[in-house]
């Protein structure tokens, strides 16, 4: 059995995640920065999280959207829930895992190179998440 | 079939050229490239190559089969020798069109003997082949020698800089302003014969024996690269969109080696450049990647070529400065010079270290304040180099002459008198031991050691693990010996550029060779003429006095980073260099064993030695 039980878990602790950063000093302004849309979508179990920097809520650096959603994608990333988790954890290489196909990236290339900075800063976060939400038992 | 057949020879001395024809088993057992330059070495220096100044060594520059067939990343010659710089085997290798060129002029390489008091260049054409006078170079930058010679773009040049001119033992050798066989101080070789340029302008077809076959293994390679994010990343960004990711793992040496983050790095990434300074994407010939960069200062009348990945982290994160236009500034001053971006920036980092931590003071360096992140004071010590005045006299020695000077020889980050380039052993243990054991010193390109460990490519047919953990050594010592003999020929011999080839597999390589030699190769005949020409290699050096105390990596690469992400690592040199040694057939002292010699074929080649 994978990380996630189900899509409401995964949303409860990875898109929890994702809603966090959106206000995070950090890691938030350097998805701002990118101006751009970028889907999430996961395997195993099945969901989708939208990242939409064009448009963030009031008071944040992006906004969070849970499930399908019409809004255009400038970047899709694909992947199972498992490496999605493995990778906030730092502990997927990047290089490996889009050259392997474990991960997959639809778009422009120079609008994905700019989410690359945005990526570090979530290594520490994303623990600390875990632990805040009385998950540090998922910490690998 | 993928070669001419024919040498040109040149000797300086007499000023006379003739021919070299080379024996088929040289072709057949050492494909091209390095393979063959090897060779010509140990032909030309049989009794003394122990003992000889590499002034008085030859020269060469060789092309592989592979160049002028299309196939993209192939247009690459090599330049070798033995390395002033090191003392031991030396070569460098560009990209550019010079190779294609060479094969136009129906020659697979140049050797080039003896050194003339007068300064020459050597132009190549249909008309004539001649050594001529070169005395209007020599007040001139590379860029503007290049000019001199390059007949409006007609003649593809190969140039040294003034830089060697003023005792820099680390001189790169300029093609076209934007190609440079920078590593191993090569152009210093060349300068020091009194040849301060080759010209040359191709007037036939290169001969390709079954051009069908090729060109289906050109489509499926383009192909691939086209659907590669690799090489999209590459072209988008040049060699410096790994910058970013670079930092994620830990890769990218920082304060001389000394820090493990700094959040100035990400001022000088590939977006950065490109949303800043870019003004074009350079290739090389039939290379669809594009990762070179032309970029245009503000208020600057012309274009230069920009930076690589290298050269932002040698100037960029090992100083401390994280200014994309200074970058661009002193990457050119060092390209007008004819200097090897990695060792002076990696030099100069080490003389701020040394400054700041009193080992140095203004008195040595005539005044001069040095500070990491002190632009200004960089640009200065850049320009003394390349003068050979002051404090740069010495610094043009490089790292080891540097701290040696100083009593702390041990604070030279350098393998083999090399400097380390710019890719941090502490993240990527199996590249501790490339480094230790390459065959020309640190190198980081002499083996697909660092694409397969990083985990940018996968060749399934090499029998390595899908995938490498990057800080402990397990599984490192038998990946590292497979990577450099397979690196061997496909960066050496075949000669493909490491970048563009990395979303290739071993395939493309083994059939692009036998489509282009018109010999039916398979994965174990690479691997078995890789190791040929690594041993090959590592003789010369055994000979040249490199002992198994060589192979080893510097105190600051074995000393744990405080912060990063790889904080308190540092790779289990010794033990992965005993495994090391048991796979690759060495002695205790480091020498192949004559077993080892003779089962690669080289009983013949190091007779004299066995």
């Amino acid at each position: 059995m994978g990380v996630f039980s189900s899509d409401k878990e995964l949303y409860d602790i990875m898109g929890t995640f994702m809603q966090g950063a959106s206000s995070h000093p950090e890691m938030g302004p350097k998805i701002r920065d990118s101006r751009i849309v970028v889907r999430f979508e996961y395997s195993d179990p099945e969901a989708t999280i939208t990242v939409d920097a064009k448009n963030p809520d009031e008071g944040k650096y992006f906004r969070v959207l849970f499930g399908p959603s019409d809004l255009k994608a400038d970047v899709v990333m694909t992947m199972s829930a498992d490496i999605a988790h493995r990778f906030w954890l730092g502990k997927v290489n990047l290089t490996a895992a889009l050259t392997r196909g474990q991960m997959k990236a639809v778009g422009p290339i120079s609008q994905i190179m700019k989410l690359l900075p945005a990526i570090k800063p979530a290594y520490s976060i994303y623990p600390e998440h875990l632990k805040a939400l009385g998950r540090a038992d998922l910490i690998l | 079939m993928g070669y001419t057949g024919k040498v040109l020879s040149v000797d300086l001395s007499s000023r006379t050229l003739s021919h070299l024809s080379l024996p088929e088993d040289w072709y057949a057992g050492f494909l091209g490239g390095t393979g063959l330059a090897v060779c010509q070495l140990l032909k030309e220096h049989p009794a003394d190559l122990a003992e000889i100044d590499p002034i008085d060594g030859p020269l060469m520059f060789f092309t592989g089969p592979l160049a002028g067939t299309g196939i993209p990343g192939t247009d690459r010659l090599v330049a070798a020798g033995i390395s002033p710089y090191t003392s031991i085997w030396g070569e460098s290798s560009c990209g550019g069109r010079f190779a294609s060129t060479l094969k136009c002029c129906g020659f697979d390489g140049i050797v080039i003997r003896g050194r003339s008091a007068e300064s020459l260049y050597l132009e190549i054409s249909k008309d004539s082949i001649s050594l001529l006078p070169a005395g209007h170079l020599v007040d001139r930058d590379c860029y503007e020698r290049v000019d001199a010679l390059s007949g409006g773009g007609k003649f593809s040049t190969l140039v040294t800089g003034p830089a060697a001119s003023s005792g820099v033992l680390y001189s790169s050798i300029c093609h076209d302003k934007a190609h440079f066989c920078g590593r191993t101080g090569l152009g210093f070789l060349m300068a020091s014969k009194g040849l301060l340029g080759i010209a040359a302008r191709g007037w036939m077809e290169p001969v390709q024996k079954v051009p069908e076959r090729l060109a289906e293994i050109r489509a499926r390679i383009r192909a691939k690269l086209s659907d590669s994010l690799l090489a999209q990343a590459l072209g988008e960004f040049g060699t410096n969109s790994s910058m970013d990711i670079g930092l994620m793992l830990g890769d990218v040496p920082i304060r001389n080696w000394r820090m493990g983050e700094w959040a100035g790095a990400s001022n000088i990434n590939g977006p950065a450049f490109s949303e800043s300074v870019l003004a074009s994407r350079g290739t090389c010939r039939s290379c669809p990647v594009a990762c070179k960069r032309v970029v245009k200062l503000p208020g600057a009348e012309h274009t230069q070529p920009g930076p690589e990945y290298e050269t932002c982290a040698a100037f960029g994160t090992m100083c401390l400065v994280d200014d994309v236009q200074w970058l661009c500034t002193v990457n050119d001053i060092c390209n007008r010079y004819g200097m090897d971006t990695i060792s002076t920036g990696c030099t100069v980092a080490l003389a701020i270290d040394l400054f700041e931590r009193g080992v140095i003071t203004a008195e040595h360096t005539g005044g001069l304040t040095l500070a990491f992140g002190d632009k200004d004071s960089i640009i200065r010590l850049v320009h003394q180099i390349g003068r050979g005045e002051g404090l740069g006299r010495l610094l043009g020695r490089g790292s080891c002459a540097l701290a040696e000077e100083y009593g702390v020889p041990d604070e030279a980050v350098c393998v083999k008198r090399l400097e380390v380039p710019m890719h941090d052993p502490r993240a990527f243990h199996g590249m501790g031991l490339a480094y230790a054991t390459s065959v020309r010193g640190a190198c980081h390109v002499s083996g697909v050691t660092l694409a397969v460990e990083q985990g940018g490519s996968y060749y399934p047919g090499l029998n390595l693990r899908e995938l490498y953990e990057g800080p402990t050594a397990e599984g490192k010592p038998e990946m590292v010996a497979v990577t450099q003999d397979f690196g061997m020929v496909l960066g050496s011999a075949a000669i493909f550029c490491e970048l563009a080839a990395m979303p290739l597999d071993e395939m493309d390589i083994v059939d692009s060779l036998s489509a282009a030699t018109g010999r039916k190769m398979g994965v174990e005949d690479v691997l078995s003429i890789g190791r040929r020409i690594w041993l090959a290699k590592r003789m010369v050096g055994y000979i040249r006095g490199m002992r198994r105390q060589d192979d080893r990596l510097p105190v600051p690469c074995l000393t744990p980073l405080d912060d990063g992400p790889n904080a308190g690592n540092v790779p289990d040199i010794d033990g992965m260099l005993s495994e090391f040694y048991s796979i690759r057939g060495l002695m205790p002292d480091g020498r192949p064993s004559d077993d080892t010699l003779a089962s690669a074929g080289l009983k013949e080649l190091f007779a004299r030695y066995i």
